[in-house]
């Protein structure tokens, strides 16, 4: 699969900006997804959800990327986008710092920083 | 907008929302809770507090409740928005404070007496902050609903 680098335009992330939501795991520090995973379309920023059941609404985060700077933007075939540094050292120092006690990371500051509002999405 | 954000960001501002997180996390204790207080372009403050599953970076979010005051422009002008919010995993919305709103006037009147005009906003933020950690003082029956399944589990518990 293909991906490549957007440097404008609003990208969703299902949740809040706290620091752990806009931290990637460490097991999102591998593959060609790796990153913060974010996408294009804010349906499908959720994860898979049962249709069964009365609906309900999720706030989606509406990310800039265009104010990103140490960090980096790819989107691949499917919509996916991928928010990471160059470095795959320093993507995993990142990862190595969600839930953490303390300041968060830089490049978490980065990302609540290109944050420019929530919309919400029922399903 | 600096010197609204200075006011902002005091202790003062911030004390009663503080006192207000403070009393749901310790009413419930057996949570992994992390909180975060930040500033941004857009948001002159987001206050979050995060129940975590455990500690570690593989940790699973639980529940975020957040305070945040959004600086708003279109057409008629500009407005800080403060509202609060409880989500699940996911984003989940679990409970939604009112929305304050507090507009801010066009330069040429804040012009005509700088210090009144901050004064005014800034007793209007405050208004709205005080407003909000009543709501957030509220809502232990949501927060101790949400964070039950995961204290039924012993997820806490390693």
């Amino acid at each position: 699969m293909s991906e490549r680098r957007i440097s404008k335009g609003i990208v969703y992330r299902a949740g809040k900006g706290n620091p752990s939501n806009m931290t990637p795991r460490p097991s999102d520090t591998e593959g060609p997804q790796r990153g913060l995973s974010a996408h294009v379309d804010p349906t499908r920023a959720l994860p898979h959800i049962d249709g069964s059941g009365k609906p309900r609404i999720f706030r989606v985060a509406l990310i800039d990327v265009g104010e990103l700077r140490d960090l980096q933007a790819f989107e691949d075939d499917t919509g996916h986008v991928a928010i990471r540094p160059t470095e795959d050292s320093v993507l995993k120092e990142w990862a190595e710092s969600r839930n953490a006690e303390g300041a968060p990371h830089a490049l978490t500051r980065e990302v609540q920083g290109a944050i420019i509002g929530y919309v919400d999405i029922e399903r | 907008m600096t010197a609204i954000e200075d006011a902002i960001q005091t202790p003062a501002m911030t004390r009663r929302l503080h006192e207000a997180l403070e009393g749901l996390i310790s009413a419930n204790p057996n949570a992994c809770w992390r909180s975060d207080l930040s500033t941004s372009n857009r948001f002159p403050f987001q206050y979050y507090v995060t129940a975590m599953s455990e500690p570690g970076p593989d940790a699973d979010q639980v529940l975020v409740i957040a305070v945040e005051c959004f600086d708003f422009h279109d057409e008629t002008g500009e407005r800080l928005i403060v509202s609060a919010d409880i989500t699940g995993e996911d984003g989940l919305l679990l409970s939604e404070s009112p929305r304050a709103v507090v507009n801010v006037p066009a330069e040429r009147i804040v012009l005509r007496n700088p210090e009144e005009a901050l004064t005014t906003i800034i007793e209007q933020i405050q208004r709205a902050t005080d407003g909000i950690a009543e709501w957030i003082a509220s809502q232990n029956p949501i927060v101790r609903q949400a964070l039950a399944p995961e204290a039924k589990r012993g997820i806490y518990e390693r």
